[in-house]
Formats: C-alpha cells, sequence, structure tokens
C-alpha cells in the first residue's frame, strides 16, 4: 500500500480510517501499513487522541419547553397576514436550499449596472428623429415665413404693376 | 443534493407532513430535535441560542413542507438549514461576542454536567480543564471547519451530506476536515 501522506487521497484514507468509516480489508491493508510507517502511525495516534477528547465533550439535554415554544411559533407564523408568510418563505429560501444566486445582491448589483448602462446607450444614440422634433419645427416656421415674404413681395408688385399675377388678396 | 434511491422514512414522513399530517411532523420533531439542538449548541456554545435556532429550523421546515421534495435524505436538508441559521448567527454576531461568555458558560455548563458523575474534586476538575480545552479548540477553528468537524464526528454525516449543507464540493468538505483535524491534533494531542 502506497503511503497515504504521499498520495492525493491520503486525507480521505486518514479519515476514514481514523473515524472508523473504511471497509474492513481496506482498514486491514492500511493497518499493516501503519505498523510499518512511522509518519502514519504518528498521525494515527494524535488522531485517536483528538477522537477521543472529542467524544468526551458532551451536551446538556433538551429544555422541557422546547416543543412548547417551536408550537408558538409555528402559531404565530400561521397567524400572520398572507403576505408576511409569503415574504418569509421568499427569505427562507437560502436556508431550505433554494439557489443562492437568486438571493446573492452582488450579482445583481452589476446585472443592473448593466442594464442601466445600456439604458444610456441607447438614450444617447437614439434616432434623431426622435429628439430633433425642435429644428425641424424651427424650419417649418423659417419657410412660412419665407413664402409669407415672398407672397408679399408679390403683392407690391401688382400693386404697383410691375407683374401681372392672378393673386388678389393675402394669405 | 445526492439522489434519494427508495424513499427514506424521514422523507415518507415529511411527504405526509406535506399533506396536512402533524403528526408526523412531531415523529420527525422527536427523532431529530436533540441532534439539532447539540450540532447547534456545539457550534454556536451557547444553549439558549442554540435552542432558539434549533426551533427556528423546525420552524422552517414546517413553513416549507408545501413545497418539500426529497430530492435529498431528510437529515441532510435539515443541517442544511442548521448550518445555514448557525453561520449567520455567528457572522451577525461575531463583533459582540467574547471570552467573558464562554467562560461564563463553561463553567455553567460544566457544573452541571459532572455534578453527579465525578467521583471526586480532582476528577472533576481534571474533566473540567480537558472540557474547557475540547471548546475552546473547536471554537478556535474557522466557521465552516467547524461546523464540518461537527456534522462529521457527532452528527456521523457522509461527506456528500456535509457538502451539501455546507453548498461545496465533496472534496473541499475533505479538504476541510483535513485541515481541521489538523489543527485538533496540534491543540489536543497532548491529552491523550
Amino acid at each position: 500500500m502506497n503511503c497515504p501522506l504521499q498520495v492525493n487521497e491520503g486525507a480521505e484514507i486518514l479519515l476514514d480510517y481514523c473515524s472508523q468509516r473504511m471497509d474492513p480489508d481496506r482498514a486491514a491493508d492500511f493497518r499493516l501499513h501503519v505498523a510499518d510507517c512511522g509518519d502514519c502511525k504518528q498521525v494515527v495516534e494524535a488522531q485517536a487522541a483528538v477522537w477521543s477528547a472529542l467524544d468526551s465533550y458532551q451536551t446538556i439535554p433538551v429544555s422541557m419547553d422546547f416543543d412548547r415554544k417551536l408550537w408558538a411559533m409555528i402559531d404565530a407564523d400561521d397567524a400572520r397576514p398572507w403576505w408576511q408568510r409569503t415574504w418569509a418563505r421568499i427569505s427562507d429560501g437560502p436556508a431550505i436550499g433554494w439557489p443562492t444566486y437568486l438571493f446573492n445582491w452582488k450579482p445583481m448589483l452589476g446585472a443592473a449596472t448593466a442594464c442601466a448602462a445600456l439604458a444610456a446607450v441607447m438614450i444617447v444614440n437614439a434616432p434623431s428623429g426622435v429628439v430633433s422634433d425642435q429644428p425641424l419645427a424651427m424650419d417649418s416656421q423659417k419657410l412660412m415665413q419665407n413664402v409669407e415674404s415672398a407672397l408679399d413681395d408679390i403683392d407690391m408688385l401688382n400693386q404697383v404693376g410691375v407683374i401681372e399675377t392672378g393673386y388678389q388678396g393675402t394669405i | 443534493m445526492e439522489a434519494v434511491g427508495a424513499l427514506e422514512r424521514d422523507a415518507e414522513l415529511m411527504l405526509r407532513v406535506r399533506a396536512g399530517d402533524i403528526a408526523s411532523f412531531t415523529l420527525l420533531l422527536e427523532k431529530h430535535r436533540g441532534p439539532v439542538v447539540h450540532f447547534l449548541y456545539r457550534m454556536l456554545q451557547n444553549q439558549p441560542v442554540a435552542e432558539e435556532l434549533a426551533q427556528e429550523v423546525f420552524l422552517r421546515v414546517y413553513r416549507s413542507r408545501e413545497t418539500y421534495e426529497p430530492t435529498a435524505k431528510f437529515t441532510t436538508w435539515l443541517f442544511r438549514i442548521a448550518t445555514h441559521l448557525a453561520l449567520n448567527q455567528i457572522r451577525d454576531r461575531k463583533h459582540e461576542r467574547n471570552q467573558e461568555n464562554l467562560d461564563e458558560e463553561t463553567s455553567q455548563g460544566m457544573t452541571r454536567q459532572v455534578a453527579d458523575r465525578g467521583p471526586n474534586v480532582e476528577q472533576r476538575m481534571v474533566k473540567d480543564a480537558r472540557m474547557t480545552e475540547v471548546r475552546g479548540a473547536i471554537a478556535g477553528l474557522p466557521d465552516k471547519q467547524r461546523a464540518a468537524v461537527m456534522m462529521h464526528k457527532y452528527e456521523e454525516l457522509e461527506y456528500s451530506q456535509i457538502a451539501t449543507a455546507l453548498g461545496c464540493s465533496e472534496s473541499a468538505v475533505k479538504s476541510l476536515l483535513f485541515r481541521a483535524y489538523e489543527t485538533l491534533r496540534g491543540r489536543l494531542a497532548h491529552l491523550a
């Protein structure tokens, strides 16, 4: 057997052996290896000490009123308005396993910035017909003034008899 | 999430909860109450907070009953919720956490735990000191490493389950565990 400390899957081998999750045949092989390998022996002994120390970490019993408090929370939750319960379910999403990207504000911020930049570019580069109404209106006004001026000139020439037209009045 | 071949008992119960059977939720609560509270207690080292968070875990399980799908082992899902809440709690309270709380909790908790077990004062003191060292070593681990060790050592979850609970790959879990145990070996090996 290759030394676990020298191979990629060494961590898994040591973890499995020390936590007694290794299948018996493989464990027997590893035990033989440990007998001859000082480094592995040292790790296994130290890990056994850690395992034993962790075993001594006891917890204290659950409070007697744990369930009562939980059911009170459930009742209070059921009594909330529908929109609050819906919001609570959405808020629970990351914890209960919904995809985290739905709740990660950083990518959302990036996407929002990109959308804003795109909108700005579209406004700036919009077709001229949309944004140039005013110059067009000014051109029309000038044209009308020119037409009126021309008609006035014709009217005046008409009156002094320089030209003969069918035109008899003002616009 | 790992697929569940034959529908496990807990998933069956949860599907009954989804159908409106409250008694099945009570059965799930009875079975998993202890492990969830103990996991959160070891993560946070504070009994009242651990119980409050455990209640929040079961509330979320109950609230999610209508959308529950047995795509993974029930315990994977349960510890995913518990881990998420524990890591959030640690993150939110990091700035206000101090050693005084830990010491106070240690002394109170230990008195309760060993009061009727140690045959004499000296043995009790040795046990107290050992427990304090273990708690300190665990508390000193980075949050994700601590969660991984708690699920691996005490809840005996598989690597794939721990990976799902922590939202990382199996190889990342093995790496987390190896580094965590390496740190613990450095701190606790002398207790052998």
